[in-house]
Order: C-alpha cells, then structure tokens, then sequence
C-alpha cells in the first residue's frame, strides 16, 4: 500500500476504476500513515471522519462506475489558514484556536466538488507569517529527508506551509493545498522536494484564505509530480465572483504533451543576474549552472538576463507586507469570535489583553511596524514608496518578457537549515533570506513553479525555480515536466 | 520627522490595542531601524513620474455583482464561534461599574 500512497494521482484513479483497491480503503490506509507519521508535525487537525463518510460515498460512485472526476477519493490537505465548513480553522494561532468556518474557501469547494477528500488541515507558521513553520502553537513542521529519531535538531521544512510540504512529501496525500504571498508554497517545496506551484494572482479565488497580504496572497499547489499539479490546478483555478481580484477571462484546462512529445527547442530562457546573489550556496549555484546547460544542449536558447531592481524587492515586499498585515488583523479583537482574554477593566483594556494574548510575538511586531509605517507622516515615504519601487520591479519583468519566454532561477538560497541554526534569526532576518529568490514573483503577480533536481552532499533537496509571464502556467508547467524527466528526481515517501 | 523611539513604540501599541512589554518594544524598535536602514537606499531614488502600483495588474474590476442581497451566514451560524453569549446575543463582561 505505501508503493501506492507514493504514486501518482493517474495510477491511483486506475487503481480505483479497476476495483484493485476501494477508496475506503484508500482513506483507511492513508490516515493510518497520518497518525504513524505524527512526529513529523505536519497536521494541526485530522479530519478523520469527514474523511470516512466522503469515502463511503465516493466508493458507492467507483461501483457504479461514475467517478466525478480523476480526484474523486484522492486524499489531499489544506493548510490551516483556509476556510472549512464545520472544520476548525486555527491559522496555528491561539487567536482563532476554536475558530470554525461557517462557509467553504473556493479551492476546497470546487476540490470536494469533485470528489478530492480532506484528510487534515495542515500547519503553517502564525497566520503564515513565516518561511520556516517554526511559529506555530502546534510546534514547528519537521522535514522528514535525513531526520533523526535520536536527535532533537532537524531540518526545517520550510514555510510557510510547511505542514502542506510535509504531507505530500511523506506520501500521506496525494496533494496539498498551501498559499503564497511571498514564497510560502515554494520555500516549502524547494526543502521537502517538491512541486510547488504559485499561480498568476487572481487566476486561483482567494475567498476563504483567510488574508496576510491581499495584493500578493494567491492559493498554492504541492505535489509530487506535475502532472499531479496540473490536475489540480485544473480543478481549483478559474473565474469566482466571490472574489473581487478574481480573474475574469475564462480558464482552459491544461493539457500537457506527453514526455516523449515536449520540446524545448528554440525556447527562450532567461538567467537573471541579479538572482546570482550573496548567499547563493555553492551547490545551488552548480545546480543552477548544470539545468542551464542541459537545457541549452536539448535546444534551448538561454540568455542572461538583468533586472536591475531585483535587489530591491525584498525591503519593499518587507513594508508592503506589515502594512497590509496591519490592516488585515485588525478585525481580531476577540468580541465575536476568536481568543477572548479574562479581563474586565475596560472594553479597551479586554481588546488589547485578547489581542496581545491571541497573537504571538512575529505577529505583534508585524502589526505595529506595519502601522509605524501606515502613520501619516511615513505614508509617502514607506508605503507610496514601496509601490513605486513595485512597478519598477514589474516593469523589469515586462522588459524581459520581450526577449526570453522563462526564467531559471534557484528557488531558495541554500538547502533547508537546520532548526537550531534557523531559530538564531529574527523572524525578519529568515525571511529576508529565504524569501529572496520567491517574492519578486509575488510582487509582479506572475506564475512561479519549484520542482526539486538533485540532492546536495548533505542529502537534502535542491531545487529551482521557472517563472513566465501572466497566465503562463501551460508553457512553464510544460517546461517544470521536461526538467523533471530529465533529473528524474527520487521521492522519498515510504516512510 | 519624528524620531523613532521605544516610547512612541508603546504609544503606537496602545493607539492599536496591544499590550506589549519594554523588551518587546525595543524588538519591535530594532526590526523598524533596520528596515528603515535597508529602505535608505530605496528612499534615494528618483521615482518621479512612476505611480505607486497597489495590485500586480492595473486591471479595473469589471465585474461588481448586482446590487442584491448576497450570501450572508445565519445569526445562529455567526454565534457558533461567540467566545460567550447568551440566547441572540454575544455576552462581554460589565465595564460600566
């Protein structure tokens, strides 16, 4: 069974049409791996009974031959800063600890819509604000590649979804539904040995992700493979007018060649400078180097590229991001719903208690440097600055579009630290670092995808990261397949 | 402009309703300087003429629903998640003695 908790989404829904196995038991085994592999962290709630009962259901459709879909019975997980029915969504914080949705978020609506089973909500760091999920009250997610029972360091799975990351990386889900607003679904990904896919902003419906940065935060794809991405992206992208910065031009499927039919010939690849940065590990560099080059010896045109505002992107994402954190998590004042502290003062004195209590303290200092710099007489100078400085990063990503079709970038900076080494940086410093290579992406609205190449001496992945210009999901998903079969990199799900 | 210090750090908390101690307002302190020592060099530059971009896309939305009464949740929906109540109504305690 765990050969087939470790394949991909096709094998298992012909595994499923043939009758070799029911989707009960499918559910049953895949729950039991969840439960066995509890050290890893990967899960704040199992939903073990939600996941029965659409089991049964979806069995009674398999013996009737009348699947929904090619994700009918597919166990899959959803960060825990996504809105489930009757499900508890917590955002790993003590604030919304109770906390549950009365309403669906789309992603998890249209993925039960057609048949995908919810086995767990995955955890994350503190409402997702994070790259490493060491800032969860549920205690940090741990990367399973070259974990040690006997010692208690180990590397980090990365973050912010890095509970998502963990669960398809062990082979305990099929899929796993993270965001990303400044790399969270593709710094996980890159550590655990991942496809991770960030769509266009807007393409994918953000209603029910509950918000860090509603200009950036997109819904992200972690698979194995990616074709299994595809699959799901097929499923969950495309208009939604709950969601106002929802895309409205109509979303067709992706279908990609098979293996033996893609080329890449005379495809434009550009390699930017600027991402050839301080603190690029050595072997990432390497790996960098040796896809450029196979790349380039199966036909492909690679180009260097400059995009000269690159170095700024990171301290305005910084602004940007605790200015809209600031906004976003005002609403939590424990009245309605959420923490509420034992404090009777004063009505002001319980809102600031249940606050200050409710959140932790990377969320406390977001809060507040974001409001220092929101003040009217920092307005101009940080946050209109900071969005000037936005356009020039996107217009860098324009000019480039006239003379390459991709980009080849490393996805993280070096391999998953180690969890001893991580925690020594202020929540600030690890995601200036981890976040580097990702949040341009974020900044630009564009598609970004990580699929993992090789491992480094140490044992752990490395991988890197193709971006393309809005909507180019098909052309860059086509790509993330022609590396992957040429790299043909080794999971590690049988745990 | 005002210099930055730990007390209009705590002046600024409580404005927004957090409590927090003096070892986390001199955190909070070192986390703003350094940002703001990283923005120097995007403070510098010459950004006449370029409007601030709030969305990725300079896309107008086109797509306003109609002007009826949306998808709202249930008062009984709404008072599941009430850390107290009583009957209709979400319970806070006394603060006018």
């Amino acid at each position: 069974m765990d050969k087939l908790l470790s394949a991909n989404i096709k094998t298992v829904f012909q595994f499923l049409i043939d009758g070799r196995i029911t989707v009960s038991e499918l559910i049953s085994n895949t729950l039991e791996k969840a439960h066995r592999l509890k050290k890893y962290n990967a899960f704040i709630t199992l939903t073990e009974n939600e996941a029965q009962q659409r089991a049964q259901q979806s069995t009674q459709r398999y013996k009737i031959k009348k699947p929904l879909s090619e994700l009918d019975g597919i166990p899959i997980a959803i960060k825990d800063n996504f809105c489930t029915s009757n499900i508890k969504t917590t955002c790993a914080s003590r604030m919304l600890s109770n906390f549950i949705p009365t309403y669906n978020a789309t992603v998890y609506e249209r993925l039960i819509t057609a048949g995908a089973i919810l086995i767990g909500k995955t955890n994350l760091d503190q409402f997702a604000m994070g790259s490493g999920t060491v800032d969860s009250v549920s205690g940090p997610a741990k990367n399973h590649w070259m974990y040690n029972e006997n010692n208690d360091n180990f590397y980090i799975s990365g973050g912010s979804s890095g509970g998502s990351a963990i669960s398809v990386a062990t082979g305990t889900c099929f899929a796993a539904i993270g965001s990303d607003t400044g790399g969270s679904t593709r710094n996980p990904a890159s550590y655990c040995g991942l496809v991770g896919l960030k769509p266009t902003y807007g393409l994918v419906s953000r209603y029910g992700l509950i918000p860090l940065v509603n200009s950036m935060d997109v819904p992200g794809i972690l698979t194995r493979t990616v074709d299994d991405c595809v699959v799901v992206l097929n499923c969950v992208a495309g208009f939604d007018p709950k969601d106002s910065t929802s895309l409205t031009k109509p979303y067709r499927k992706i279908r990609l060649p098979s293996v033996n039919k893609l080329s890449i010939k005379n495809l434009k690849v550009g390699i930017p400078n600027e991402y050839h940065c301080e603190h690029l590990d050595e072997e990432v560099l390497d790996v960098w180097n040796e896809v450029a080059k196979l790349l380039e010896c199966n036909g492909a045109k690679i180009q260097q590229v400059s995009m000269p505002h690159t170095e700024y992107s990171i301290v305005c994402y910084s602004i940007l991001n605790q200015c809209e954190v600031a906004s976003n998590m005002a609403r939590y004042d424990g009245i309605e719903y959420g923490f509420r502290a034992k404090e009777d003062a004063s009505t002001e004195k319980l809102f600031a208690t249940s606050r200050s209590l409710g959140f932790n303290e990377v969320v406390r200092n977001r809060i507040l440097t974001g409001n220092y710099f929101l003040l009217t007489r920092n307005y101009d100078k940080y946050f209109n600055q900071a969005l000037r400085v936005r356009r020039l990063i996107v217009q860098d990503f324009d000019e480039v579009w006239e003379n390459v079709q991709l980009l080849l970038t490393p996805t993280t900076l070096t391999t998953a630290p180690l969890y001893e080494d991580f925690v020594q940086k202020t929540n600030r410093d690890q995601c200036a670092l981890q976040d580097y290579c990702t949040q341009p992406a974020n900044m630009a609205g564009i598609p970004a995808v990580t699929l993992p190449i090789k491992l480094s001496s140490k044992g752990m992945p490395i991988s890197l990261q193709i971006m393309g210009k809005n909507l180019s999901e098909p052309m860059l998903l086509a790509l993330a397949k022609y590396i992957e079969n040429a790299v043909q990199f080794k999971h590690c799900t049988e745990i | 402009m005002i210099k930055v210090t730990k007390e209009l750090i705590k002046e600024l908390a409580e404005d927004i309703m957090l409590e927090i101690s003096d070892e986390e307002a001199e955190k909070v302190y070192q986390t703003e300087e350094k940002i703001r020592n990283e923005f120097l060099k995007v403070t510098n530059m010459n950004v006449d003429g370029i409007d601030p971009m709030h969305y990725p896309f300079d896309v107008v939305n086109t797509h306003l629903r109609e002007d009826e009464n949306p998808v709202t949740i249930t008062k009984e929906q709404m008072m599941i998640n009430a850390p107290s109540k009583d009957k209709d109504y979400v319970l806070i305690k006394k603060v006018v003695k």
